[in-house]
């Protein structure tokens, strides 16, 4: 929600003609800190409730979300997740695939939305390339005080399980 | 599961996908209510004498209103003498329903809003959305309380146009508005004697050939035609108001037509 209204106001007023796709932050947490069986689960409500506002064909986002999460469990294991780095660009890289995915949908699938100007799609991956990679450390360590929070567990505390 | 996912009957993925838009919709009308109420507060900070002149301007906006409204009601039966001599179907009317946006999707793909009316309140799938400088899109969902409208700079978004003094009908079709610059469209089949420049720009409007808007409605305005591959008509980028992207309340054009006959339904016991 705060995200979605940083965008309209952006293109509202200083800049205009730019959005920001942030779907790594729904990614970053369960591929890093959840078992698969709690992360699943997760990503699938995420997904359809983001999918619900999204006007191309539902359930795109799930598609792409569980495909993820199926290439990176193995992966995960050789990634650091007390990095910063690690995260960044970790991040970038999921946000990039959703990007391209949801690109081709959008250009090529049942609701096709006609010629996007290159500038506009480069534009807005670049935003939000930089926004995401600037924000996901942050946004992990949020999710993980909140769990310390309310359950007095850290999720740091246990293995990532391949 | 993503097997389970496409073998999934369409209208069990509708039925979840309303599911979940409806579930999420009072939280943005929500936050449109708590936007609402800070503009409300900020408004009662205002000065007593800037309320004073704000009224004073509103009751010479008022007079020449009611000035305008007996002009048009003068045409408008006029308009009915004529209907009636040469026996011609009555042109269409609407009623304005005003709407206030709650949310604002002007993605890399597509160009929407989402306004506090829905179903509840007559609006269906295809009525016009204008608001004070011209026209804004087309509704394309609607839920209960709610409703999804294609902006005017949507790539999906075609309507039939003409020129403001040019009775010969155009097409207007949205396009997605370029890096941090402001949405716009692009008119095709522009009879070829138009000219317009940046100095001397025309004004494309809405016809009622659609259906879906009245005649005359700005839909932006053009400066620079450029001759279309088969040398009989031209083409135009049309240059759509920047408050486009800023709105914060709109009027859904509901069809007078539509709701007689709603009005006339019998109701079921």
């Amino acid at each position: 929600m705060f995200v979605q209204h940083a965008c309209q106001m952006l293109s509202a007023s200083v800049l205009p003609g730019l959005w920001l796709h942030i779907d790594a932050l729904f990614l970053v947490f369960p591929i890093l800190y959840l078992r698969f069986a709690h992360g699943l689960p997760q990503l699938v409500i995420v997904s359809l409730a983001y999918d619900a506002m999204w006007p191309g064909p539902y359930g795109t986002r799930l598609v792409i979300y569980s495909l993820i999460l199926a290439v990176m469990v193995p992966i995960r294991l050789r990634i650091r997740r007390e990095n910063p780095m690690h995260v960044l660009l970790l991040s970038m890289a999921l946000n990039l695939v959703v990007f391209v995915g949801l690109a081709l949908v959008a250009t090529f699938g049942p609701e096709h939305m006609g010629e996007v100007p290159i500038g506009r799609m480069l534009g807005d991956l670049l935003a939000s390339e930089l926004v995401v990679g600037l924000c996901a450390f942050w946004w992990l360590e949020v999710q993980r005080a909140l769990i310390i929070m309310s359950s007095g567990d850290d999720p740091a505390g246990y293995p990532i399980v391949g | 599961m993503l097997c389970v996912w496409w073998v999934l009957p369409s209208a069990f993925k509708g039925l979840i996908r309303s599911t979940f838009y409806e579930c999420q919709a009072p939280a943005w009308a929500g936050l449109s209510y708590l936007g609402d109420l800070q503009a409300l507060w900020t408004d009662r900070a205002r000065s007593r004498t800037q309320l004073i002149e704000a009224g004073r301007d509103m009751a010479r906006l008022n007079s020449a209103y009611l000035l305008r409204i007996q002009q048009a009601d003068i045409q408008k039966d006029e308009l009915q003498r004529i209907e009636s001599m040469l026996a011609l179907p009555p042109l269409p009317e609407w009623d304005y329903v005003v709407a206030r946006v709650v949310r604002r999707d002007l993605d890399t793909w597509w160009q929407r809003m989402i306004i506090r009316r829905g179903y509840d309140d007559g609006i269906r799938v295809g009525d016009g959305v204008v608001y004070r400088d011209g026209v804004v899109g087309r509704i394309v969902e609607v839920h209960k309380y709610t409703s999804v409208v294609e902006l005017v700079s949507s790539a999906s978004f075609r309507v039939a146009a003409h020129v403001d003094t040019d009775m010969r009908p155009v097409t207007y079709v949205g396009k997605p508005a370029p890096v941090f610059r402001d949405p716009g469209g692009e008119a095709t089949n522009v009879p070829a004697d138009i000219i317009a420049d940046t100095a001397k720009p025309r004004r494309l409007v809405t016809s009622r050939l659609g259906g879906a808007f009245p005649d005359g409605l700005t839909i932006g305005f053009m400066r620079k035609m450029e001759p279309e591959p088969d040398g009989l008509f031209q083409r135009s980028e049309v240059l759509l108001n920047p408050s486009l992207v800023s709105l914060q309340e709109v009027a859904v054009l509901v069809p007078l037509l539509r709701e007689q006959n709603a009005d006339n339904t019998p109701v079921k016991q």
